[in-house]
């Protein structure tokens, strides 16, 4: 009987109503430009792209704080954009360039300075997934290093964070040096042994293998104790074979350990009460950046001595060609397969002048073809030769049907008009 | 800081499937479980298993609700959990059991619902007010109920429950092919997996039913159908040995292929895992419930109270092997670097937002739930009742 399996139907009809009112449902909320090119709404990227920029670049910035400006971009901060710290400022930019008639106040133009610890922290707190050559701290371990007694003592406190490290030179016009690796940045702990005591450990470089006199100089001094090479002369990683290096000679990067203030301990490290140290003598010129090596050097290292066991001459930059021409192999007992492509490929060779294009390449080119390889592809010299150069042997015998098929005008690229008359 | 042991790559630092994706598995696994159980006595006829048939069913809808909730907590912004519906992406894994839940959930309605309907009408004719429209609503407005409403409800309930078990099956088949599907992952890859999720699924519903049947009987100081219990527990003894045996046979697997995945799996089993997988996974929690159950089954002089209480001590266990089983996979799979050179650390804080706390709190509520859910569909008779 149908009354008895009336509950039966109307369960079901339900349930079929709620599948046609969901597949209804779904039909008008999905979003018109919903799956146009994958699972999302395609609309959203062009609303995305409508919206204003607030972020301003650090050149407008550099409009009117020109010298803060030209500070940080010689420093090490040089790659952080005022707004990280700054924020987004499009209001205070609006408000000091003559927008205050859109009702912005000047309180509200006023820009915070997020120069606090936490902020400085976001990119230099000790974390396992940083690059190991990212400058970064453990707070408390580097208060204690460096005597620190208030644990609410600011980063600005000593750093400026325009000028981070007081680089004497522009960052970016920095020594190039080969990679100088820490154990740490590959072993997550000190290992015990040293690389040379390990069977078939990939060449590591200490300072000391170049630069042995100076090493020996320095250990000898009582910095040695609690700092070393890299304290000073910071290392930036570039890429796998290559970083620069920085001097730090500038007093300012002294003073970091050195200089009195309430919040660290008085007695050590030994300070200074600056600029009162140096009095009122007319021999010292405050004004000199090297101010305290003047006297200090003996504490150090002797300065003189920085280049005296480099194992290349001074002249290395424009003499190895020479050396790498006749063997990479030679290059290859110290540096990895991919060094020369690190400098070559950035920075034209000094041989590249202005007439390399145009005469000088074709004789170097001829003599030793394979050096061209070093930054450039094989088939390179097709792109403007539309051959392949220099000239195969038989390219007397060959070259007839190649003008039959290109035309004598590819001949006049690098040939006088009446170089064909010289032979025929 | 999080400390890993030699080399991991930066991104594998942070474990992203935190314990919520752990009880994930395990509420799912107890749903499938539970009604896999109940369909035992309605498509198989196990006349022996009807004193826990209804049980098992509401047990299995009690923990439905709250399959998904470890996921909203994981991910944030519930809001957006019925996006999947209006926006599908039949490319996603995670979004395929999405649908496999919504049709096994209707399953499991429907089949409580012809189960009950009889004891719902029953009840909207006695009681009175709001009650009696909250039943009114319940029944769907239809008082009917005779010998042949009865049988045309007790075939659905068969068709259902039939249908039922394949889909159960998919259900948590379905989240052990999640993990195993994931080839990076050199601890979950395994086409293995989905096969010893379902049957440890059948184990942890079979113990999660012991533990409530022998603890509700106890809270109302009644003995437990003996057959019915004895039974169980020699499914549970069956179903355990080949979950146990199949985990055990797949690591046995990797180990004597000897591939390069098994250098790692060998030092992560010895080292981060030894104490939760190889101390209380398989000797305390697998191992000790085996010689419990084995003696309970082989034994037939054993003392009835001390039987059923050894019973029941093996089913929480095998609860907590379980438990113990989803932790090892989920968190051991990650603490596995993909350089094969390292691992990472774990622990989920106590008062995190996914943290300990709040997972046993996710882990209690079905169960308070059931609770709510015996006053409106009783599984066991009480007194006084009309059997």
């Amino acid at each position: 009987m149908l009354s008895n399996k009336k509950h039966i139907i109307l369960v079901f009809s339900i349930l079929l109503f709620l599948l046609t009112a969901g597949i209804v449902v779904r039909k008008a909320m999905q979003p018109d430009s919903y799956g146009f090119a994958g699972n999302y709404r395609w609309d959203a990227n062009q609303e995305i792209m409508k919206q204003p920029v607030l972020n301003q670049n650090s050149k407008t910035c550099s409009e009117c704080h020109e010298s803060i400006y030209n500070l940080h971009e010689k420093d090490a901060h040089y790659t952080v954009p005022c707004v990280d710290c700054h924020g987004a400022g499009n209001v205070h930019v609006a408000f000091f360039k003559g927008d205050s008639l859109n009702g912005i106040t000047k309180q509200q133009a006023y820009l915070e300075k997020e120069f606090k610890l936490d902020g400085c922290l976001l990119c230099h707190q000790k974390l396992v997934a940083r690059p190991a050559d990212f400058p970064q701290i453990v707070k408390d371990d580097h208060y204690k290093f460096l005597h620190v007694t208030d644990p609410k003592t600011q980063c600005i406190q000593c750093h400026n964070p325009h000028e981070p490290i007081f680089l004497l030179t522009d960052v970016k016009n920095s020594r190039l040096h080969p990679i100088v690796y820490k154990c740490t940045e590959c072993h997550s702990k000190t290992p015990e042994k040293s690389p040379k005591e390990v069977e078939n450990h990939p060449t590591i470089f200490e300072c000391k293998d170049c630069h042995a006199e100076i090493t020996a100089d320095f250990n000898s001094k009582p910095h040695s104790k609690y700092i070393d090479c890299r304290t000073c002369h910071l290392y930036h990683k570039e890429n796998e074979t290559t970083g620069r290096i920085y001097k730090n000679g500038n007093a300012k990067f002294c003073l970091l350990c050195h200089e009195k203030k309430s919040f660290r301990d008085e007695k050590y490290p030994p300070k200074i009460e600056w600029p009162n140290h140096v009095g009122n003598t007319s021999i010292i010129s405050k004004s000199d950046e090297k101010i305290c090596l003047n006297c200090h050097e003996d504490k150090i290292h002797q300065m003189h001595l920085s280049k005296a066991q480099n194992p290349h001459s001074v002249n290395w930059k424009s003499e190895h060609k020479d050396i790498a021409g006749q063997s990479k192999e030679i290059c290859g007992k110290c540096h990895t397969s991919n060094s020369c492509q690190n400098c070559h490929m950035k920075s034209k060779p000094s041989s590249h002048t202005a007439d390399w294009k145009k005469d000088l390449h074709k004789v170097s080119g001829a003599k030793n073809p394979s050096s061209c390889e070093t930054c450039h592809k094989r088939n390179s010299c097709y792109g403007c030769h539309k051959l392949d150069m220099p000239h195969p042997k038989d390219f007397g015998e060959t070259h007839k049907e190649l003008i039959e098929v290109k035309g004598k005008e590819l001949c006049s690229n690098c040939h006088k008009e009446d170089f064909c008359k010289t032979c025929h | 800081m999080q400390t890993p042991d030699s080399f991991v790559f930066p991104n594998e630092l942070h474990t992203t499937w935190t314990v919520m994706i752990v009880l994930y598995p395990y509420i799912t696994g107890m749903v499938a479980g539970a009604f896999i159980v109940s369909s035992f006595y309605h498509v198989f006829g196990m006349e022996k298993l009807k004193p826990i048939a209804k049980f098992a069913l509401v047990s299995s809808l009690a923990f439905l609700c709250f399959a998904t909730v470890p996921l909203l907590n994981h991910l944030g912004r519930p809001d957006r959990a019925f996006n999947i519906m209006i926006t599908p992406n039949f490319n996603s894994a995670m979004s395929g059991f999405g649908f496999v839940y919504l049709f096994y959930m209707t399953i499991v309605v429907l089949e409580i619902w012809f189960s009950y309907r009889a004891e719902l009408i029953d009840k909207y004719l006695k009681s009175k007010g709001i009650v009696k429209k909250i039943y009114w609503t319940l029944i769907l407005g239809n008082t009917t109920v005779n010998e042949y409403t009865k049988a045309y409800d007790t075939k659905i309930v068969t068709i259902l429950a039939a249908f039922g078990i394949p889909v159960a099956c998919v259900l948590h088949g379905y989240v052990g092919f999640l993990f195993g599907s994931i080839k990076a992952n050199l601890w979950w890859s395994t086409p293995l997996m989905f096969i010893i999720f379902i049957f440890s699924a059948i184990v942890s519903g079979l113990a999660v039913l012991i533990f409530l049947y022998q603890f509700v009987h106890w809270l109302r100081r009644k003995p437990v159908n003996q057959d019915s219990y004895e039974l169980m527990a020699k499914w549970l003894w069956g179903f355990m040995i080949i979950a146990v045996v199949l985990e055990l046979m797949e690591v046995l697997s990797i180990s004597y292929e000897n591939t390069e995945r098994w250098e790692v799996l060998r030092q992560l089993i010895n080292g981060k895992l030894k104490i939760s997988y190889v101390y209380l996974q398989i000797f305390v929690f697998s191992v000790g419930p085996f010689l419990i159950l084995s003696a309970t089954t082989l034994i037939k002089s054993i003392p009835i109270k001390i039987k059923n209480t050894m019973i029941w001590g093996a089913s929480m266990m095998l609860l907590i092997q379980v438990l113990l089983m989803r932790w090892n996979v989920v968190i051991g799979g990650q603490l596995v670097s993909k350089s094969m050179r390292g691992f990472t650390e774990y622990f989920p804080g106590y008062f995190d937002k996914e943290g300990l706390l709040v997972s046993a709190g996710i882990i209690l509520v079905p169960f308070l739930l059931l609770k709510l859910f015996d006053i409106v569909f009783p599984f066991f008779e009480r007194p006084g009742e009309i059997k």
